[in-house]
Parts: structure tokens; C-alpha cells; sequence
């Protein structure tokens, strides 16, 4: 329960053998391997391999966003919940032989994708021009009749509005050469205008038509732009409907092959996982060598299993400190939840204990204290407890789902307690519909009549976390030998701060005479122990110093860190009130019936959200007090993970293939 | 009775929610501009910069928390208004401020650890948890403010 010891394996196996090794290794998933050199093996070359694997997985991740965008995936609200859905292996190996054709289908959706944007530019053009010609509409000339021997007519747009007369003599003015204009169509301050002008004249009458924007528009030149216009129909309308086919296609496309192009996705990732660790192995002419980390308990059975298989030459041997040991986490049903929390932190280093299950207890009390709701606790336990139940999970969804009914279960019962729920929601239905309110359903008692109780509460708590966090560190190092070290990192600081907690209560709230009277020797003896014993080597001055300097942080350290849980009451006490806000704003109405139904439906969504917020809230800051509070008082961190070969995959797993758990 | 005295008391409520709520939308904002820009880029990484987005809304919530909790000590809301000495209406004015200033300036920093946490979220997506509890650690003092306004609220 805790780190999961590790052995070293080594494999020597024929050359031959050596591809169906690594697929041995890979369906198993439970050895790291390291990269093995040495100037007298050859390394093999898969690099080229490699990169036709990630070429043929970009493509196939490229068909797979065209054909999710041709019709989009079934997605629903459980859908995560469900997890890869199991594949035997005969089943994989019917499926594996379809992945060429997938291969060669994800091509061709991609060449479809293309077409399909060129005919969507295609169409695109055609109706611009359409939008061009369509003001000459009524123009019943084509190009070929707009010149004659001598005269030539320029038909174009103009950004303004003109009549016949006024454009022919602003045209005939800017140019100095007589033209004769004719309005074809005007609107919004356009104007589209063919001008007649001797061909002599054409350059001098460009110069100025350029001048007042004069923007040509060719027309076609066989027919008129009528005829043409119902061409332009006709070849738009053509497109359109190719394009719709095309779409329909890669729809239909991705109904019926979608999955093929996942399983053909997570089939090229498991062959160039395969050989990127063909990669790691040594070679001689005839054998293969590899070298990894595989958890103890499973390695006899491995090595059995290899040697069987495969006639290989296995050797277990144990993990040395020079090693590079990975780091794998495995707790019972209780502390496994916390993994997650230790791995966002970081995984043990060498030293360390796996902090899950030492923190697993104080982490549901802390959470459970900052919701505090009854209401809330039961909404979490129910759903989590329904999903646990109904739904075949995955082992990282079921450690969040436990996770959070941990959670919810203590927060019920710190609710429970505090006499919280949803917050004062029995109080204001007893006033509102039954005529009395005025009563508690705390177990202990009412944070808000009394939050100085509570707060001393919260930092008693914290003082026992945080001496768990000492506590850990004293057995740290009683283990490894060093008694004396434990007694003096643990003893003087207990003392001190069992000693001064009456004293710092008595700011607070009246103490116990007896209590305080105690309180001063014990601080004191504390406080004379943690100067003499803080620094154990170095002359006098060098000690004295190095035990007052350690008082110091002591105090400034311990200070902060208790006062750190005042965090407890603190989201505690929002949690409950703001649900006794919304409580509040739904009964306003007098008429009782309105009451109810806000109640009901607005108090049960904005509920929710006031969960979903302090759900975030208690999460968060029960993480920080673990991760600086108590995490500091012992723990380094630094572990590398365990990265086994494995089947790496996304939309299935193996069924019964793993016959490596517990 | 309204007077000087329960104006004073209603002051420090709206500063409380007025004060946290500036610090929370600005704070907000500001992430949710920087968490758009990733979200452009990468649909899929929405739900891990939301969380982001969200942690600095928590003073503005915090504002409103104080500034109820005064409100109904005093009986502007659910009861009769109090008959407050001019002395004790100053005195819940002061004991608004922690959570006035502290929020909008909590949130404010909050805001901006969060705006790098979306960076930190778009480089290294799994490692999106730390970018949540570095935000988080600012929220400590937006927590004490909390803690010690409604201390007041209630002892005064």
C-alpha cells in the first residue's frame, strides 16, 4: 500500500523472436524499458518506420476532424463515463486486417474534403460574377457588338450616382474628348455606364474614367449578360448540388466508417509505441537484449511467461540505488482516490512515502469541513454512488467518482453537525409553509451563533494535521536510523505548540485556568528543547544560533501555517450562507404557491451552481492544505512516473488480455 | 429607521459587494480574454481554462456574502431596521473594508496568475492543476478578509 516496489528484468531472446517479444511486452503493459546501450550491441533503425506511422496518424486524425465535421459525433453526458469499450483479441485481429482499406479510405476523404472546397470556390466565383453582371441585365448587347471600325464602348461601374447627361460631360470634360455615355443602371449611388468613344480617343478617356473610379466590367462576349446570367444559374445551381452530394457522401461516410478510422488511429499509435521501443534494444547478429522495470510481484510470473513463450533468457534482479527507479502508486479503495492529488503535486522521490494514504483521512475531513453542507453532501453522494453503480468506469474516473463520494459523505456529516442543509432550507420551509422556523437541526451546533468556537475548532484541526505532517517525518527518520534526529525534529516542536495553544485561545474565548497553568511549563520546555536540539552539530555559538534561528521560523512558520485553517470556517460559513441567500430571495414573494415554485425550480438550479462553485472552492483549498502545510513538514517529491509499454489506446481496451492486475 | 448611523452600515455592505465585485469582473475578464485566445486555437482544452476563469470570481461572491450577512444583522433585509448608534454604524463600515479591499485587490492578482496559468494550461495541458492552485494561493487572502469581516460583522 503505497509504492509499488519495482525489479529490473532483463530478456535475452533470439533476433527473430524479437518484434513478437515487444508485442508480448506491449499487450502486458507492465514493464518500463530502458534504453539499453553498449558499443558492442548494434541498435536497431526505426526512425524511418516511425515516420510513416505519424505521417499515416496525422492523415487519419485529419479525415477524422473532416468526417466529425460532415456530421458530428454522438455525444452525450455520460458519454465519458462509460469508458473504452472492451475488444478481444480475435476481435482486434479481425479488425486490424480492415486497416489498410481504412488507411486508404482516410486519402480519399481527405481528396474529397479537397474537391469539396474547390467546387465550394467554384461556386463562390460563379456568384460573384453574377453579382456583377446583374445590373446589365437589361443591356442587350455582348461584348463582340461593343465595337464598331471607329468607336469602341467601355462598360464598367461607377461608385457614384450620374445621369446620361451629367456622366457624358464629366467624362467628356476630364478627357477633352467627346464620349457619349449611357446609363444601363443606377442604385445606391452606383452607376453602371457604357461609354461610346472614338477608339482614337481610348487612352486619354481611360485616364480619366480612372479618375472617377471607373471600375471596367467585361462582358461576355458571344451573347448578351442576360443569357449569360441564366448560364450562370444553371452551372451554380450544378455546383450546389455536387457539393450537397459530396457532403452527403463523407455524412454517410462517417456514419458508417468513423469507428474504423478511431480503431485505425489507436492501431498506429500502439505500432509506433511498438517500435520506439524496438528502439531501446541492444542487438548482437542472432539475439535481442532488453532491459527494464517491472513491479516485483509480477516479475516471476513475467519471467515464467517469456521463458515460455519465447525460450528467452530472463534475469530478475533487485533495484539498486543508483537506479533510476520509476514511481507507481497503488492504495487500497480508501487512499487511491488521493493518487491523483499526490501525482498533481508530484510523485515521491526516493525518500518519500507515498503520501496518499497519509493524507487520505485528513483530506475528507478537510473538504467535508469547507462545504459543510448536509443538502450538498447528500446531492454528491447520490450522484456519485448512481454513477459508480451504473456506469463501467475507468479506473481514473472511478477514483475521481470515489474521490468525490468520500467527500460528499463527510461533508454530510459536517453539515449534519453544523445543521446545515441546503443551507437553512428547513428553517425557512418550516416559516414559510408550516409556521415555524425557529429551530436548529445541528447535531452540534450553529457555526454562525458561535464562529469563534468554530474557528478555534478549525485551527485544532489544523494543528493535528499538521503534526501528522511532523509525525511522518519523526518515522522518516526513526526508520532510517536516525532516533535521536526523529525525537528532536518531532518532541520540542509538540511540546511548543501544545504548550502556547491555551495561551493563543485565551485571546479568543475564556480557557480553563488549569489548562493555561499547564500550558506556560509546557511551552517553555518546548521552546528551551527546540533551541538546544534544532542544530546537532558545530560548536556552541553555531548551535545556539542555528537553534534560535529555528525558533524563529518555528514561530513565523507555525503561525501562518495554523491560521492557514481558518480557511475551514471561512468557506464553510460562505457555502452555508450563500445558500441561505437564495433560500432567502425565493421565499420573498407572499403568495405561497409562487414561493414554492421558486423554491423548487430557480432554489434547485441556483443550488447547484452554488454547489458546483464551492465544490470547486473546497477541492482547491483542501489541495493547498495538503500540498503547503502538510506536504511541507515532510515531504520532497521529484518521483518519476512508471511509463510502461503498453497498448496506449483511446477507443478500446483489451478484453481479459491484461492478466497482470490484482 | 434609516439615519446617518444605517447609512453608514449600508455603505460598508456596498463597498464590500461593490469593491469585490469590481475585483472580481476585472479579474474574470481578463482570463476570459486570455483563455478565448487558447480556446481558438485548441477547442478542446475549454474546460481546464473555465476552472481558471472562474477561481477569481470567488470575491466578488465573498462581497456579496459580507454585504448580505450586514445587511441582515442590521434588519435592512428580513426584519426591522436596527436603532444603531452613529459609533456602531462606523464601526460596521470598518468592518467591511478586509473584505473590500482585500477583494478586489485578491482578485485582481488573482486574475493575473490565473491569465499565466492559461498559458501555463496551453504549453503543458496536463500539468493544468498547478496553474489552478498557484491562482488559488492568492485567493488566501481574500479568505482572511472574508474571515475577518464577517468576525466583525458578527461581534460588533
Amino acid at each position: 500500500m503505497a509504492k509499488v516496489p519495482m525489479t529490473k528484468i532483463e530478456i535475452i531472446g533470439l533476433l527473430a523472436d524479437g518484434k513478437q517479444i515487444i508485442e508480448r511486452l506491449q499487450r502486458r503493459g507492465v514493464v518500463e524499458l530502458e534504453n539499453v546501450t553498449s558499443p558492442e550491441l548494434i541498435k536497431l533503425e526505426t526512425a524511418g518506420s516511425v515516420a510513416i506511422f505519424e505521417k499515416n496518424l496525422a492523415s487519419a486524425g485529419a479525415a477524422l476532424a473532416i468526417l466529425d465535421q460532415a456530421r458530428a459525433p454522438k455525444s452525450s453526458l455520460f458519454a465519458a463515463l462509460r469508458g473504452r469499450a472492451p475488444l478481444s483479441t480475435a476481435a482486434f485481429a479481425e479488425k486490424k486486417e480492415g486497416t489498410g482499406a481504412t488507411q486508404n479510405l482516410c486519402y480519399r476523404v481527405i481528396e474529397e474534403e479537397k474537391a469539396l472546397k474547390d467546387l465550394e470556390q467554384t461556386a463562390g466565383q460563379i456568384s460573384l460574377r453574377r453579382d456583377q453582371l446583374l445590373p446589365w441585365a437589361e443591356f442587350p448587347y455582348g461584348g463582340k457588338e461593343l465595337s464598331t471600325k471607329k468607336t469602341v464602348t467601355l462598360t464598367g461601374l461607377l461608385p457614384r450616382s450620374y445621369t446620361e447627361d451629367s456622366l457624358t460631360e464629366a467624362v467628356s470634360e476630364a478627357a477633352g474628348v467627346p464620349v457619349q455615355a449611357a446609363v444601363v443602371n443606377s442604385v445606391k449611388g452606383q452607376t453602371s455606364a457604357a461609354i461610346t468613344l472614338l477608339k482614337a480617343d481610348r487612352e486619354k478617356a481611360e485616364e480619366a474614367l480612372r479618375e472617377l473610379d471607373f471600375a471596367p466590367v467585361l462582358l461576355p462576349r458571344d451573347h448578351n449578360a442576360q443569357q449569360e446570367l441564366s448560364l450562370l444559374n444553371e452551372e451554380e445551381a450544378k455546383t450546389r448540388e455536387m457539393i450537397r452530394e459530396k457532403k452527403k457522401a463523407l455524412a454517410a461516410c462517417a456514419g458508417e466508417h468513423r469507428e474504423e478510422v478511431v480503431f485505425l488511429m489507436d492501431f498506429l499509435r500502439m505500432r509506433m509505441d511498438k517500435y520506439r521501443a524496438l528502439e531501446k534494444l541492444g542487438c548482437t547478429e542472432s539475439t535481442v537484449f532488453l532491459r527494464g522495470y517491472v513491479p516485483a510481484k509480477w516479475a516471476k510470473k513475467l519471467a515464467a511467461e517469456f521463458e515460455e513463450k519465447h525460450g528467452a533468457f530472463v534475469t530478475l534482479s533487485d533495484v539498486t540505488p543508483e537506479d533510476d527507479e520509476p514511481v507507481l502508486l497503488k492504495n487500497d479503495a480508501f487512499a487511491a482516490p488521493l493518487e491523483s492529488i499526490t501525482e498533481m503535486y508530484s510523485l515521491p522521490g526516493e525518500k518519500d512515502p507515498d503520501p496518499s494514504p497519509i493524507m487520505a483521512f485528513a483530506y475528507y475531513v478537510l473538504f467535508g469541513m469547507m462545504l459543510s453542507d448536509a443538502g450538498y453532501g447528500l446531492m454528491m453522494v447520490l450522484f456519485t454512488v448512481f454513477v459508480l453503480a451504473k456506469f463501467p468506469l475507468e479506473e481514473n474516473m472511478r477514483n475521481t467518482m470515489r474521490l468525490f463520494r468520500n467527500c460528499g459523505i463527510s461533508t454530510l456529516i459536517w453539515g449534519a453537525l453544523f445543521g446545515s442543509w441546503w443551507g437553512d432550507l428547513p428553517q425557512v420551509i418550516g416559516k414559510n409553509f408550516f409556521g415555524s422556523g425557529d429551530f436548529s437541526t445541528a447535531l452540534w451546533f450553529e457555526p454562525i451563533d458561535d464562529p469563534i468556537r468554530l474557528l478555534l475548532f478549525c485551527f485544532g484541526v489544523g494543528i493535528l494535521h499538521l503534526f501528522l505532517g511532523v509525525g511522518v517525518k519523526g518515522v522518516m527518520l526513526w526508520k532510517e536510523g536516525k532516533k535521536f534526529d526523529a525525537l528532536c525534529e518531532t518532541v520540542p516542536i509538540y511540546l511548543t505548540i501544545l504548550g502556547i495553544a491555551p495561551l493563543g485561545a485565551s485571546i479568543l474565548t475564556p480557557v480553563p485556568p488549569v489548562l493555561s497553568a499547564i500550558g506556560t511549563p509546557v511551552m517553555l520546555a518546548g521552546v528551551v528543547l527546540l533551541v538546544l536540539t534544532a542544530k546537532r552539530s558545530g560548536g556552541l555559538f553555531s548551535r545556539l544560533f542555528g537553534g534560535l534561528y529555528a525558533l524563529y521560523n518555528a514561530a513565523t512558520g507555525w503561525l501562518g501555517d495554523i491560521l492557514s485553517y481558518s480557511r475551514l470556517l471561512a468557506l464553510g460559513l460562505a457555502t452555508g450562507c450563500i445558500a441561505g441567500v437564495v433560500n432567502m430571495i425565493c421565499v420573498m414573494p407572499p403568495n405561497p404557491v409562487l414561493k414554492a415554485v421558486l423554491l423548487v425550480v430557480a432554489g434547485s438550479a441556483v443550488h447547484v451552481a452554488n454547489l458546483a462553485i464551492n465544490l470547486l472552492g473546497a477541492y482547491v483549498h483542501s489541495d493547498r492544505l495538503q500540498f503547503v502545510e502538510l506536504f511541507g513538514k515532510f515531504y520532497e517529491g521529484g518521483g518519476r512516473a512508471f511509463a510502461p509499454l503498453k497498448a496506449d489506446t483511446k477507443s478500446f481496451r483489451f478484453e481479459k488480455e491484461n492478466i497482470y492486475h490484482d | 429607521m434609516i439615519n446617518l448611523a444605517m447609512s453608514l452600515a449600508i455603505l460598508g455592505a456596498a463597498l464590500a459587494a461593490l469593491l469585490a465585485g469590481i475585483g472580481s469582473a476585472v479579474a474574470v475578464g481578463n482570463v476570459g480574454e486570455a483563455a478565448n485566445g487558447l480556446v481558438s486555437q485548441d477547442p478542446g482544452k475549454f474546460s481546464k481554462v473555465l476552472i481558471l476563469q472562474l477561481l477569481p470570481g470567488t470575491q466578488g461572491l465573498y462581497g456579496i456574502l459580507v454585504a448580505i450577512l450586514l445587511l441582515s444583522r442590521v434588519g435592512v433585509i428580513g426584519g426591522a431596521p436596527l436603532d444603531l448608534t452613529t459609533a456602531q454604524g462606523a464601526a460596521y463600515l470598518f468592518a467591511c473594508l478586509p473584505m473590500a479591499f482585500g477583494g478586489l485587490f485578491s482578485a485582481i492578482h488573482q486574475g493575473k496568475t490565473a491569465v499565466a496559468g492559461v498559458g501555463l494550461v496551453a504549453k503543458k495541458p496536463d500539468q493544468s492543476g498547478k496553474a489552478v492552485i498557484m491562482a488559488a494561493m492568492v485567493e488566501t487572502y481574500a479568505i482572511l478578509s472574508l474571515l475577518i469581516s464577517i468576525l466583525l460583522i458578527y461581534n460588533i
